[in-house]
């Protein structure tokens, strides 16, 4: 029982993770109908980012800080010179935009910090947490489960309650009325594309340090998040999120108790998306979209 | 080498490719004869470079028929080809079938794992089918590098491909039966590809691509196209990829990363989608040539430009390299025959 | 008279195709003006035109002030409220998000509750309605959250298109007792796209007609709809039937 409750924890902690990558996911789904494929890569570079400026003697949370607000500026440049060209385009160029996108971000990280496993300061203090008799747990592990229930929230209440969240979301849902009550749509998608990638820096700040840094760090992530998102319906910021959860606590049931669930769990989680998919393709919050004869 | 072949099938994915069947027919002859002259042309890693290209090039076709002619995305086709590819090594290895007959295990094979995948996958549509694939790549590796399988795959060590070479009363060294081979079943692929697109069930494609309910409306079997199309484009990347380890003599699970699934994309897209041959061909070229180029240009971040590369193509031309050269030819005739040619715009 | 809205020698066009070939027209402050005419005379194109959703040529005045070329969003921010064809609300959004949105530009915020109490006041429904999506709302419902969603956003001007499109009778009938309501109250501007000529002529103080990207008369509504060659030609026989709804 104690070892079921530790991986529960343990997996909602990476949870929370998926779910703010799968929220950022789709952000950029429900604004421009395409799937990013590039996020995963975007967090890690913001994480090389993080790393850089801890090296140079500033402490961790400033460092997060400063990361996540150049991710935001970066993304949005990103958006304006590389994809924003390509809006008309088809889906399949699109997609091999993000492809070139994912490529360049992934060697670039690679180039500059080189493809060595760097470790990643914890957040948190080291050391674990006694929450019961013989259930401890590591300080980075609840730090990260508590960081990222923050995010969500803070997220949450952000398009819930605020103008600037309220915009986001009409741009998102109909562009020409968007525009007729006054919104700048295209600054809209560049803001979409910011609160993504600086969402996803703390998505990596906090991965970083468990799975350790380095260039390829981002596909796992990646791939659970879009399990996460698939899994929760990816029209649906709050199904994405929730996927993103359990994909998580799956992942870590499925570590611990299955033979060889380790090494497959990348595996488990296509079928898991496959099968998700095929008895309901919108996912289970997310809305069929009408698609146009 | 291939530039020159390329050259030769130029007329027929141009403008002019309704005008002369004939014409069109030496055209290929005339391809044919330049991938065969090259055998005894170049040699050692030219060689090998070859076979490579022409093996990606034939998974190329069959994925650009799946998303150009079929509009479906798969970034999941690496998988395939590692599924070629080990089939290939193992057969090799445990069976010592003779490599030659090794694609056509291959093809069996992957088709087989093609359906057990494709079956669920192709009630999929659009980004959905992207994203499923994409997952797939990002999980092949995994499962090629586990202990589960080591037996047969060798794990992550992989295994080696003990390749005889052609009789001696041949006159052919390893690295060319291995050429030939490749050519071999390249041109069998070549007229499949041409046959099927030109064919009825291109028209089926085709139809279910831009509109999948007035296809069906017009009688078409969207289902059993798309079916088609994935089981088409799934033989091509596992015979491809048994060629690909034919040529290497290696298997192992670094040599399909998850950017194989990206290169073979790279490949339809920047090669030209909806070119058939053509297309591929550049394609295919681009993925094994440009990387040796980027590297030089600069060596840690040989990707970025790569991908900054792809980028590039398709902003010039949302058709690809086979629509860059498309529109150069045409514009040269244009020069020299004094008349503009209608340009031959598909979707 | 002043004007809210002056178009001198509009064109607008669809890629290759013109559908606005030079129209003069005014919108008296203040007022009501009817905007006439058969299908694809180019009425919507008109308020699209004006609202700088199409490429545009000739000169859009809004209370003396050019604004031709400024984006959408820009003209919106000037006080143009422009209810579309087939509504525009923002279907994934509840309607008191959809209500919010409009007030997005209002000039003066703390005014949100008020505007909210007016256009409860003047569609019920809509209070009852409040949390659901706006795409579950029925066509009716529909058409007053967007009104309602022009009206709290405090404009100058109001472009309403075809509000009684795809309506029942009965529903048209209480929604343009509504806005001749509306009008009297607020004394908003306002340009009324219809089809249903007796209904806007009723309604609005002057009417212009538009026939295939022309204006081919304008004047008072009284004086419109007393010319019997106008009647007949562009709004149907009969005059009166359908105005008697």
């Amino acid at each position: 029982m104690t070892f079921f409750l530790e991986q529960l924890i343990i997996g909602l902690s990476s949870g929370g993770i998926y779910a703010i990558m799968a929220l950022a996911l789709v952000m950029i789904y429900k604004s421009t109908g395409h799937v990013n494929l590039a996020q995963g890569e975007m967090a890690v570079f913001s994480t090389f980012i993080a790393w850089t400026l801890v090296q140079t003697g500033m402490p961790l949370w400033p460092a997060i800080l400063l990361t996540v607000a150049v991710s935001f500026v970066g993304a949005i440049v990103l958006e304006r010179v590389v994809v924003r060209p390509f809006a008309e385009a088809d889906d399949l160029v699109v997609v091999a935009v993000f492809v070139g996108l994912f490529l360049s971000i992934h060697s670039l990280a690679g180039a500059i910090w080189n493809y060595e496993v760097k470790p990643f300061p914890s957040a948190f203090s080291d050391g674990s947490v006694s929450l019961m008799v013989d259930l401890s747990i590591r300080t980075h592990t609840l730090g990260s489960l508590v960081t990222t229930g923050a995010v969500l929230t803070a997220v949450w209440i952000f398009f819930r309650y605020t103008q600037l969240g309220l915009a986001l979301r009409a741009a998102a849902d109909n562009r020409e009325s968007s525009r007729l009550v006054g919104i700048n749509v295209s600054l809209m998608l560049a803001l979409g594309w910011g609160l993504a990638a600086g969402i996803g820096a703390v998505a990596g700040v906090m991965i970083a340090p468990v799975t350790f840094l380095d260039p390829g760090m981002g596909l796992a992530p990646l791939i659970f998040a879009l399990a996460g998102a698939l899994l929760g319906g990816i029209t649906s910021p709050f199904g994405a999120a929730l996927g993103g959860l359990i994909v998580g606590v799956l992942e870590a049931m499925i570590s611990a108790y299955v033979p060889y669930g380790i090494e497959f769990r990348e595996l488990i989680a296509l079928m898991l998306i496959l099968s998700v998919l095929l008895v309901r393709p919108a996912g289970l919050f997310g809305e069929i979209v009408a698609r146009r004869v | 080498m291939i530039m020159e072949s390329t050259d030769m099938t130029e007329g027929r994915t141009g403008p002019h490719r309704n005008l002369s069947v004939p014409l069109a027919r030496l055209g290929y002859a005339a391809a044919l004869l330049v991938l065969l002259a090259a055998t005894s042309g170049l040699e050692g890693y030219d060689l090998f470079l070859a076979s490579s290209i022409l093996s990606y090039a034939i998974s190329a076709m069959g994925l650009n028929v799946l998303m150009g002619y079929n509009g479906q995305i798969s970034l999941g086709h690496g998988a395939f080809f590692a599924i070629g590819a080990y089939t290939a090594a193992i057969c090799i290895d445990r069976f010592a079938v003779p490599f030659t007959l090794t694609p056509v295990i291959a093809g069996i094979v992957g088709m087989g794992a093609g359906w057990l995948i494709g079956k669920p996958a192709l009630r999929l549509e659009g980004v959905y089918l992207a994203l499923a694939t994409f997952g797939l790549a990002i999980a092949t590796p995994t499962v090629l590098r586990s202990d589960l399988f080591a037996e047969w795959t060798g794990g992550v060590q992989g295994l080696f491909l003990g390749i005889e070479p052609a009789p001696e009363w041949m006159g052919l060294d390893l690295d060319q039966s291995i050429y030939l081979t490749v050519v071999a079943y390249f041109g069998l692929f070549a007229f499949l590809t041409l046959r099927l697109v030109q064919g009825l069930n291109g028209k089926a494609w085709i139809a279910t691509r831009d509109n999948p309910i007035a296809a069906r409306a017009m009688g078409f079997d969207v289902t059993r196209a798309k079916t088609r199309a994935f089981v088409f484009s799934v033989l091509a990347c596992s015979v491809g990829g048994a060629l690909q380890a034919v040529a290497v003599q290696f298997v192992a699970p670094d040599s399909f990363p998850f950017f194989l699934s990206i290169a073979l994309f790279t490949a339809v897209v920047v090669g030209g989608l909806c070119s058939p041959l053509l297309g591929p061909l550049l394609g295919a070229a681009f993925i094994v040539l440009v990387p040796n180029v980027t590297e030089e240009i600069w060596q840690g971040g040989s990707w970025a430009v790569y991908g900054g590369v792809i980028i590039g193509v398709i902003a010039i031309q949302s058709r690809g390299l086979a629509g860059i050269m498309t529109g150069i030819t045409s514009w040269v005739r244009d020069r020299i025959t004094g008349q503009t040619t209608t340009r031959y715009e598909r979707k | 008279m002043s004007y809210a809205l002056e178009l001198n020698d509009v064109t607008a066009s669809y890629g290759h195709g013109s559908i606005l070939h030079g129209i003069n027209f005014a919108v008296p402050e203040g007022e009501v003006t009817a905007l006439l005419g058969a299908n694809g005379a180019g009425k919507t194109t008109t308020l699209r035109a004006i609202c700088g959703m199409i490429e545009t040529g000739g000169e859009v005045r809004l209370f003396g002030e050019d604004i031709t070329g400024k984006s959408p969003d820009a003209i919106a921010r000037m006080g143009v409220a422009h209810v579309p064809d087939g509504r525009g609300t923002f279907t994934g959004l509840t309607v008191m998000d959809n209500l919010r949105l409009g007030a997005l530009i209002a000039k003066r915020r703390g005014n949100f509750r008020r505007s909210l109490d007016r256009v409860f006041d003047y569609f019920p429904r809509l209070k009852e309605r409040m949390g659901q999506h706006a795409g579950t709302l029925s066509g009716g419902e529909q058409q007053m959250l967007a009104i309602s969603r022009a009206l709290v956003s405090e404009p100058h001007l109001i472009l309403l298109d075809e509000p009684s499109i795809g309506l029942a009778p009965v529903i048209v009938k209480q929604l343009f007792g509504i806005l001749e309501q509306i009008a009297q109250d607020a004394g908003v501007s306002m340009l009324l796209v219809e089809q249903n000529s007796n209904l806007a002529l009723k309604l609005a103080s002057n009417a212009a007609l538009l026939e295939v990207g022309n204006l081919v008369a304008q004047g008072s509504a009284e004086a419109l709809s007393q010319n019997q060659d106008i009647a007949r030609a562009y709004l149907g026989d009969g005059a009166g039937a359908e105005a008697g709804a």
